[in-house]
């Protein structure tokens, strides 16, 4: 990722970070795209904050599905080369009861 | 005033090892210029419909590559609209026809993809998505979610996915182009590979390489041995890009608005048309296609590909060439494909009303043209 992307990117992050919401459309993905095949299989998820919605990935390999309720956590996105940033970014992990 | 096909090719589509991106175009061109039997100094300008050169094979300014295959140097340029390049490169060129610029146009679709590996073509058909917010989806992950939506919604099953893959593997039989020739069980389907629950590999367009071109005309061609197929309507729609956006997730809209447009242009209806190419990048889209279009009540589409409706015998054949499934998804050159493929059905007389569908990423661009003989 270039430098300048990275902090764009990073802007908004402490906004989300904590937010509630629920699963409205869902799938576990099983085959990634390069960079992302350590995580496999993970949740890509709709989730519903209030009225706005976002797409996001799930934390590790925890499966989420329609109408689970989950908190948006910043984690590690994809890997790099050694040399480059650390991505990371938001995710949602399920509230468990 | 009418667009007339006047000439078309399809090149095989598969993996083609021996064929580069310039031969894939150049066999389009020259041999749906031979099929119009125009001259080459006839075609006044060149559309081309390619997402992915740029990426795979550093090959940027197709226009002007395509021109220089045509004596006298078209003016040319390239449109990009990822999966829906070719719908609206055809819809552009009907655009420049119809304004009285020119009375006779080439456009010509090529992707070239199995020379890259598969790491970059996963993430150059990613590209079709909103990077900076949809970061890590895949293009089947969005049409599964769009799967999910309509299995809770309306109750389809896995089984009726399967029997939209089955049937176009064996509509590819009677396409000699088409990518696969291979008879696939409910059952196969149903058990291969997951891929992005619920769609499995088999469930998914295969990577292809291959080209397709049209010529189109105003002028009246005389020539008594050969009927041509007409375009008698168009329609293009858009929605949002990002999935979280979308109004509905068991509909894409921009379908439904490119339909509207071109039912309304034609005078015709979804119950006049008798023969469709729609786009089944996933089997899932042909599903959401044929409700979309209009052929088929919201939520009826798994049943009605279940229960042969969709098939030769049934309401209205889709996917005669194989689809996107059997006979391959060259990105840029299947909208231009489709429309070449339903004219030489017109034109050999086995249907009279076709329509095609063409999508862009997971339905934020829609075309759709109809054609008559």
């Amino acid at each position: 990722m270039k430098p300048a992307q990275y902090w764009r990117n990073k802007q908004k992050i402490k906004d989300y970070i904590g937010k509630t919401g629920q699963v409205i459309a869902s799938t576990t993905i099983r085959t990634s795209s390069p960079g992302l095949t350590h995580i496999t299989p993970y949740s890509y998820v709709i989730v519903d904050f209030s009225g706005e919605k976002k797409e996001l990935m799930g934390v590790g390999n925890e499966l989420l599905e329609i109408g689970d309720e989950v908190v948006c956590v910043m984690r590690k996105m994809e890997l790099g080369a050694p040399q480059e940033l650390i991505d990371y970014g938001l995710k949602v992990k399920k509230i468990m009861e | 005033m009418k667009v007339i096909i006047a000439g078309h090719h399809i090149t095989q589509f598969g993996e083609l090892w021996d064929k580069s991106l310039t031969d894939l175009m150049e066999e389009a061109i020259k041999r749906a210029i031979a099929n119009s039997g125009l001259k080459e100094t006839d075609i006044e300008a060149v559309f081309v419909s390619n997402m992915g050169a740029g990426q795979n094979d550093n090959q940027l300014h197709l226009g002007a590559l395509a021109s220089q295959m045509i004596e006298g140097y078209p003016s040319a340029s390239r449109l990009e609209g990822a999966c829906a390049s070719g719908g609206l490169a055809v819809m552009t060129a009907e655009q420049a026809l119809l304004s009285g610029q020119y009375k006779t146009v080439l456009v010509v679709g090529v992707e070239k993809m199995n020379d890259a590996d598969s790491s970059l073509t996963t993430k150059y058909l990613a590209a079709a998505a909103n990077y900076s917010t949809e970061f890590g989806s895949t293009f089947p992950g969005l049409y599964a979610m769009l799967a999910n939506a309509h299995m809770r919604e309306f109750g389809t099953t896995r089984s009726q996915l399967s029997a939209v893959a089955r049937k176009n593997h064996e509509h590819g039989f009677a396409n000699p182009q088409a990518q696969y020739h291979k008879h696939f069980s409910l059952d196969q389907i149903s058990n291969s590979i997951p891929v992005a629950d619920p769609l499995r590999l088999l469930d998914c367009s295969p990577i292809t390489d291959g080209a397709a071109a049209v010529v189109l005309t105003t002028k009246k061609i005389k020539d008594k041995n050969k009927k041509r197929a007409v375009i008698i309507g168009r329609g293009h729609g858009q929605d949002s890009l990002d999935l979280a956006n979308r109004e509905s997730l068991v509909e894409i809209q921009a379908s439904t608005k490119a339909a509207k447009q071109a039912y309304q242009m034609s005078g015709l209806s979804a119950q006049d048309i008798e023969v469709a190419e729609v786009h089944d990048c996933f089997t899932i889209a042909e599903i959401l296609a044929t409700e979309d279009l209009g052929f088929f009540k919201k939520g009826d589409g798994g049943r009605a590909a279940e229960t042969g409706k969709t098939t030769y015998g049934g309401e209205v054949v889709i996917n005669p060439s194989g689809g996107l499934k059997a006979s391959g998804h060259p990105v840029g050159a299947t909208g231009v494909k489709q429309i070449a493929y339903l004219a030489k059905l017109l034109e050999e007389n086995k249907f009279t009303k076709a329509l095609s569908h063409n999508v862009g990423g997971s339905g934020a661009t829609a075309v759709v043209h109809i054609l008559s003989i």
